[in-house]
């Protein structure tokens, strides 16, 4: 199979930025991605713009203010996993053969507060069903039900990441706080608390793919950008309208995406060294471990308590703080884990840098229902 | 009733006023006289044993029916599954309505053009807020189930008798009800004598009084009227008046509201009523007990009392300035376009090979368990038990925190996320729950009507 190269990442940091618009923020990243690739104007073939709330033509304004314009330029769209899909398009158009080199940018700049989705139908929105925490706290009630976890545990999810955010001058959260302090922020929904809950905000990133020798030192390869959507019936996980169908006997769509990636990438969970996974809320992150095959379910309050996930643990998640540190601009979020971590195969990741490792991870899931998992490796 | 009350004391004393006694039965920002009118006739038709495919009419009888002009009638019919040939009339413009309502019925029957009728009375008074009326303007609904032929009541008698008089009343693009005018003029030229004369109608030289529902615009007249009622045979039975003194005027619910329970005893119950300067009296001969009627005192207690504040905001008389955070009703809810009948009849779509029952029909062209695309289109049965829940303690504008939310796997096999109905303090996962209707929302002058769940408590009978 084409080996497909990451030649270069760029990030602008997340957070809130006042009048600075997506489209300067994408045009930041991708500058910084392009420089690091060495590619200008001619050097690549078409670009990818990942973004939910971008509107129309959003690559095309980013590739617009930068002077690149002239190859395709398609935007997508998958909820949370816009950016997995993104980097999925450019590496399949890749390995087909269409392309040598390739843009892709994620963009968001969110409304704030409370998500409200389109995704429902009217009267659902109206009987006040479409508010985003709520679905994650439905979610996170039945979990803590079924495997023996407590709203400690998840205070601890929020109390790692944000150790961790504490060293990534790209995050919105940049201090770390305390179980007491999760756990005394505002109740949302519960068992979800304000402080479990990572922020909408803004932000871009880029990454730049080259079909390549993956042989030369420091070149970190894209073993695997996987796609998947849920199974009709998946009741619970992110899949709406619900139906009559039981939810725990149907796969989920991480676990899905994930399938595919390791398959493809030849790879195991047990190989994976570290992971940037979706921590909308702290109860997503625990979820999502047992999903992508990270542990068995009901094994994460122990590898919680035993510091497994943490910088200096077995396998780290979310060294960059996660979006509990970041917040989660849809657009750019699964770009900015992919930057994250193939700074971390580099060894450039500095006071957060998870050390030797070969074999990475990054994983969203939201809206759709879309799960992505993209699998790199030095 | 609806399931909040309010002290008339806690009313006065927000205005200054010497405190009044007694509690109103006020309807939260999720109730109004519609959804009193479903809860109260899918009692009485449960109660009758009969099933929503028997019943060819419904006469409702109502002040304030939700559209000043609109769907209020076919609202209300569609949440009953009732037949689309059914039959029958929204009475309203005075709360004298839930006499016509009764009596249309009654004719119907009498004409033959139907066999099986709902009756049903409801209303929410609207006083303007500030004014005396505030303190005597309560909310409930009553319902009853009518048939040709021999029955456990029949309506015996009725006299009407009318001048134009300007009591209660409301004009065109008013939102709140006026009070009458000149309160003694209308006790003595109005009220006394008009009820006094009908409800001498209906009874017989040398009978005895016996029992009477009998309105109460202000919490005085009744005790006026009644006395006058009484015979050379012996004193009238106000049955109404302990239950008046916990719900205030009930308007155009109020005549059959205070008689239901009276059903219960074989015997006469003479039922008055009036409304702009109309006046009637209906009287029905109780032989046994109509089912359904031991149960109405059960049915009129209880209740959680609220602060003023509390119902003020309930009727967006109190809104809060400076919302932060806008999360707006989408533009364009069922009852503008598709879907308003499976919305309102709590409809499930059944796949007809594998039986799979999938909700909101209209987003499931396709069977997701075998792909077929055969349906039958199915009312969800109403109980079942929790799935999951959460109960949001922050909510965007316009909602209102707590805010529960529930998934409930339905008894009949359906599966389905609603909206708490209340507070949602008693949801555990597992626990029974019951689906019943409440207005969400308002939108653009449109009350967007849907289904809620509560928690059901084990003594209680639910209808399904």
């Amino acid at each position: 199979m084409t080996d497909v190269v990451v030649a270069g990442v760029g990030i602008h940091p997340f957070g809130r930025h006042g009048d600075t618009t997506a489209t300067a923020m994408g045009a930041a990243a991708l500058r910084d991605a392009t420089a690091e690739a060495g590619v200008s104007r001619g050097g690549f073939q078409a670009a990818f713009c990942a973004t939910a709330y971008g509107g129309v033509a959003a690559g095309h304004r980013v590739l617009g203010s930068l002077g690149l314009t002239g190859v395709p330029i398609v935007d997508v769209e998958a909820g949370c996993a816009s950016g997995g899909a993104a980097l999925a398009l450019a590496a399949g158009a890749i390995r087909a053969g269409q392309y040598d080199t390739v843009l892709v940018v994620g963009i968001e700049k969110m409304p704030r507060g409370i998500i409200r989705s389109s995704f429902f139908p009217p009267w659902m929105e109206a009987g006040g069903l479409a508010a985003t925490p709520a679905y994650f706290a439905l979610r996170a009630q039945r979990l803590l039900r079924e495997q023996d976890l407590t709203v400690e545990d998840l205070a601890a999810v929020v109390v790692k990441n944000r150790a961790h955010g504490v060293h990534n001058p790209d995050a919105m959260f940049t201090t770390s706080v305390t179980a007491e302090q999760v756990l005394a922020s505002r109740v949302v929904s519960p068992p979800l608390h304000l402080w479990m809950l990572c922020s909408p905000n803004e932000g871009a990133a880029a990454v730049v793919l080259r079909r390549g020798d993956t042989s030369a030192p420091g070149a970190v390869r894209l073993d695997a950008a996987a796609l998947r959507s849920h199974l009709p019936g998946s009741v619970l996980d992110e899949s709406t309208p619900l139906s009559g169908i039981e939810d725990g006997t149907i796969t989920p769509p991480s676990a899905l995406a994930a399938a595919d990636a390791y398959e493809a990438a030849g790879l195991g969970p047990e190989d994976v060294d570290v992971v940037e996974c979706q921590d909308t809320d702290a109860a997503r992150e625990l979820i999502s471990w047992a999903e992508l095959g990270l542990c068995a379910p009901g094994d994460q309050a122990r590898l919680l308590a035993d510091g497994d996930a943490s910088i200096g643990g077995t396998r780290p998640v979310n060294p960059s703080g996660g979006l509990l540190s970041k917040g989660e601009p849809l657009g750019a979020s699964a770009l900015g884990q992919v930057v994250e971590l193939v700074r971390q195969l580099r060894g450039h990741a500095g006071p957060r840098q998870v050390e030797g490792a070969r074999v990475a991870l990054a994983h969203t899931v939201g809206r759709g229902a879309n799960a992505s998992v993209v699998l790199l490796s030095t | 009733m609806p399931e909040w009350r309010v002290s008339v004391a806690d009313v006065d004393a927000a205005w200054g006023r010497s405190p009044g006694r007694g509690t109103l039965a006020v309807c939260r920002a999720d109730e109004d006289p519609l959804t009193l009118a479903w809860t109260a006739a899918d009692r009485a038709l449960a109660a009758s044993g009969l099933s929503a495919e028997t019943v060819d009419g419904l006469w409702w009888g109502c002040t304030r029916p939700p559209f000043a002009e609109g769907p209020s009638w076919t609202t209300l019919a569609a949440t009953l599954h009732l037949g689309a040939g059914t039959d029958g009339a929204l009475l309203a413009g005075s709360t004298h309505a839930g006499s016509d309502a009764l009596l249309a019925a009654v004719d119907a029957l009498a004409s033959g053009r139907v066999d099986t009728a709902i009756v049903v009375v409801s209303d929410a008074l609207l006083p303007a807020t500030g004014t005396g009326h505030e303190t005597s303007a309560g909310a409930g609904a009553a319902a009853v189930v009518l048939r040709r032929g021999d029955g456990p009541a029949r309506v015996v008698r009725a006299a009407h008798l009318w001048e134009p008089r300007l009591d209660r009343y409301r004009g065109d693009r008013e939102a709140e009800t006026r009070e009458t005018y000149d309160g003694r003029l209308f006790r003595e030229q109005a009220y006394l004598p008009l009820l006094g004369a009908v409800g001498a109608a209906l009874v017989g030289e040398g009978e005895p009084a016996g029992r009477w529902s009998v309105p109460d615009p202000d919490g005085r007249l009744a005790r006026a009227l009644t006395k006058r009622l009484g015979t050379s045979a012996g004193a009238a039975e106000d049955v109404g008046s302990a239950d008046r003194a916990r719900l205030g005027d009930l308007g155009s619910a109020a005549g059959l509201v205070a008689a239901a329970g009276a059903l219960a005893t074989p015997g006469s119950v003479h039922i008055l009523s009036q409304g702009g300067g109309r006046a009637s009296g209906i009287t029905v001969v109780v032989d046994r007990t109509v089912p359904g009627a031991d149960r109405v005192a059960a049915h009129l207690s209880g209740g959680e009392q609220v602060p003023y504040t509390r119902v003020l905001r309930a009727r967006g008389v109190l809104t809060p300035t400076g919302e932060s955070v806008e999360m707006a009703v989408p533009p364009g809810s069922a009852m503008f376009g598709r879907g308003a009948a499976e919305m309102l009849g709590l409809l499930a779509a059944r796949c007809v090979d594998c039986g799979t029952l999938h909700t909101p029909p209209d987003v499931h062209p396709t069977c997701i368990s075998c792909g077929s695309t055969k349906f039958d289109l199915v009312p969800l049965g109403r109980t079942g038990t929790v799935q999951t829940f959460v109960v949001n303690r922050t909510m965007p504008s316009p909602f209102e925190a707590p805010l529960p939310l529930v998934v409930v796997d339905l008894d009949d096999g359906g599966r389905i996320m609603l909206q708490g109905g209340d507070d949602g303090a008693a949801l555990e996962v597992g626990s029974p729950v019951e689906i019943v209707l409440r207005r969400y929302t308002v939108e653009r002058g449109v009350p967007v009507y849907g289904w809620k769940v509560l928690t059901r408590r084990p003594e209680q009978e639910v209808a399904s």
